[in-house]
């Protein structure tokens, strides 16, 4: 089942300028909602919105979702990361329809590295789809420069593949909330990695590959654009008079979204693509507890997926 | 705002900084009469504005952390770093004095230096630091003192320690300027055009501190750099 939808979720005054993506699902085992909105620059400005998201919920358990994030000043930043969302889910599916790769990665007899190995393969592929895109577009390759995050789960656990500096989070069945990875950062504030960059495709070691053994109760994938709101990034420490990075899923702003998303899609109450509406204008609005949001600069992805309570085996 | 189901708190979290030093040439001819106004009277009311602005922009007035230092014979330290709050920036005064543009930018490289030195301390992510030159004449500093600074900024940029940008009014002998910090990095304009200036400036910066490391970024006009942060 298939649920990747591009929308005028825009604001009147905005929605011209910034056309927002929708993405919301519901099966047997997930219910998911997502959605990727401008920030206050690309609003104010009227410039497109570069952030992108897609996801799948398979008959068979398994969830499949991909989040990118567009570099601001790629020309084709937005083209960038949307050709990587679908290149994403494309190679993801095609892993899960070709053999057994990711659910062996999730055998928790089988070493980690065999999937950082699968997970570095797979982005290579996007890789090379996100520059066609570029020749296709007649841009460059820098162009079209994006981060990506991708995700796989299933009751056997969670499996992430990414080049940059989105978040992953999932809520264990005790309700706590952990990072499935560390943002990929330089030496200066915001620098990142992108899928088209060269330093990642022959060292394996700049990008990214999470593996959480066991079943989750949901999870949260996101662009750097939300990390402000959902997670405590950057702290200070008393103790030792310093300023400490920081990277804390923040229950107090997943746990009730999440509540939320079950209590809107579990049991047909509604359609996933009007709570995957409203998921966008709280993105784009934010609230007035929620003043990170409101004001945040960058564009902004958040895709929340929530096991149902009594999900079949997976 | 329409209601809906979605909600929760947010985190404390602090930003990072992007140090800026302005260098402002206080020197005599600044209070020159130009038109019905003088250089540095515009720059004052400059200045103010570019706070407000910078102020109102919540992710920028967290980030940008701006000194303000002054230079005529000497250089004196106007501001010293600090995050733009609802105090008013100093007002600039011209006393006297020769251009000693080399003098203004050594104290700035040094704020510069101990700023960087103190986010390491604290463990505060940073931006490149950022070195904005404001003048409308010539330097009055020897060709050799001249040629020694010119090493140290471009060695500083290469290594991507700084950003080094000169402002000019028209009429200022540009090519020292030029010189020193490269011509892609100069700008003139005219006495009267310094309020669309500073709000050029406060724009440009709302863009930088919401941009990646890396990041190309294309500067309203009347921009004058593509500039990458």
């Amino acid at each position: 089942m298939t649920n990747f939808h591009m929308g005028d979720g825009g604001s009147e005054d905005d929605a011209s300028a910034t056309r927002e993506l929708l993405v919301g699902a519901r099966s047997a085992t997930w219910l998911v909602t997502g959605a990727s909105v401008g920030g206050t620059v690309a609003r104010a400005r009227r410039k497109p919105m570069q952030d992108a998201c897609a996801a799948i919920a398979t008959d068979a358990g398994e969830l499949l979702l991909a989040v990118a994030d567009g570099a601001g000043s790629a020309r084709l930043g937005g083209e960038g990361a949307r050709a990587a969302v679908c290149y994403g889910l494309w190679t993801l599916r095609c892993a899960t329809l070709g053999g057994s790769a990711l659910a062996d990665a999730l055998d928790p007899e089988v070493n980690a590295d065999a999937w950082a190995t699968t997970a570095h393969r797979m982005l290579r592929a996007v890789r090379w789809g996100v520059i066609a895109e570029a020749r296709r577009l007649r841009g460059r390759r820098d162009e079209v420069a994006c981060t990506l995050t991708l995700v796989y789960a299933s009751s056997m656990g969670v499996l992430l593949a990414q080049i940059g500096d989105g978040r992953c989070a999932v809520q264990r069945h005790d309700g706590r909330w952990e990072a499935l990875n560390a943002p990929q950062h330089g030496s200066y504030a915001g620098e990142t990695c992108f899928v088209t960059s060269p330093d990642w495709r022959r060292n394996a070691h700049s990008m990214l590959a999470g593996r959480r053994v066991g079943d989750i109760r949901a999870l949260a994938v996101m662009t750097d654009g939300c990390e402000r709101t959902a997670y405590e990034c950057l702290g200070y420490d008393e103790t030792s008079s310093r300023y400490v990075p920081r990277n804390v899923p923040y229950a107090p702003f997943l746990s009730p979204n999440v509540a939320a998303v079950r209590a809107s899609l579990e049991g047909g109450a509604a359609e996933p693509l009007q709570v995957a509406a409203r998921w966008a204008a709280f993105l784009r609005d934010g609230t007035p507890e929620l003043p990170a949001l409101r004001d945040e600069p960058d564009d902004k992805t958040m895709v929340l997926a929530v096991r149902v309570s009594q999900a079949p085996e997976g | 705002m329409p209601t809906t189901e979605f909600g929760g708190t947010q985190p404390l979290n602090y930003e990072q900084r992007c140090p800026v030093v302005l260098l402002v040439d206080t020197s005599p001819s600044m209070s020159e009469p130009a038109g019905e106004s003088t250089a540095i009277a515009e720059v004052n009311r400059g200045l103010q504005h570019f706070a407000r602005q910078v102020h109102d922009n919540p992710i920028t007035a967290a980030r940008l952390d701006l000194a303000l230092v002054s230079f005529d014979s000497d250089a004196t330290v106007q501001r010293p770093f600090a995050l733009i709050g609802d105090a008013p920036l100093p007002d600039l005064h011209c006393d006297g004095g020769c251009t000693n543009l080399v003098a203004g930018v050594e104290r700035s490289l040094q704020l510069l230096r101990e700023r960087k030195a103190w986010y390491d301390e604290v463990g505060l992510p940073r931006y490149r630091g950022y070195l904005l030159v404001i003048t409308d004449g010539a330097p009055t500093n020897s060709a050799e003192e001249l040629a020694a600074l010119r090493a140290r900024l471009h060695d500083a940029v290469t290594r991507k320690h700084l950003h080094t940008w000169a402002f000019a009014t028209t009429g200022a002998p540009l090519d020292a300027l030029r010189d020193l910090v490269g011509k892609e990095c100069v700008q003139a304009f005219a006495t009267q055009d310094f309020g669309a200036f500073f709000q050029w400036l406060s724009a440009s910066f709302e863009k930088i501190t919401a941009s990646r490391e890396g990041e190309v970024v294309r500067l309203d006009d009347p921009g004058i750099f593509r500039h990458s942060v």
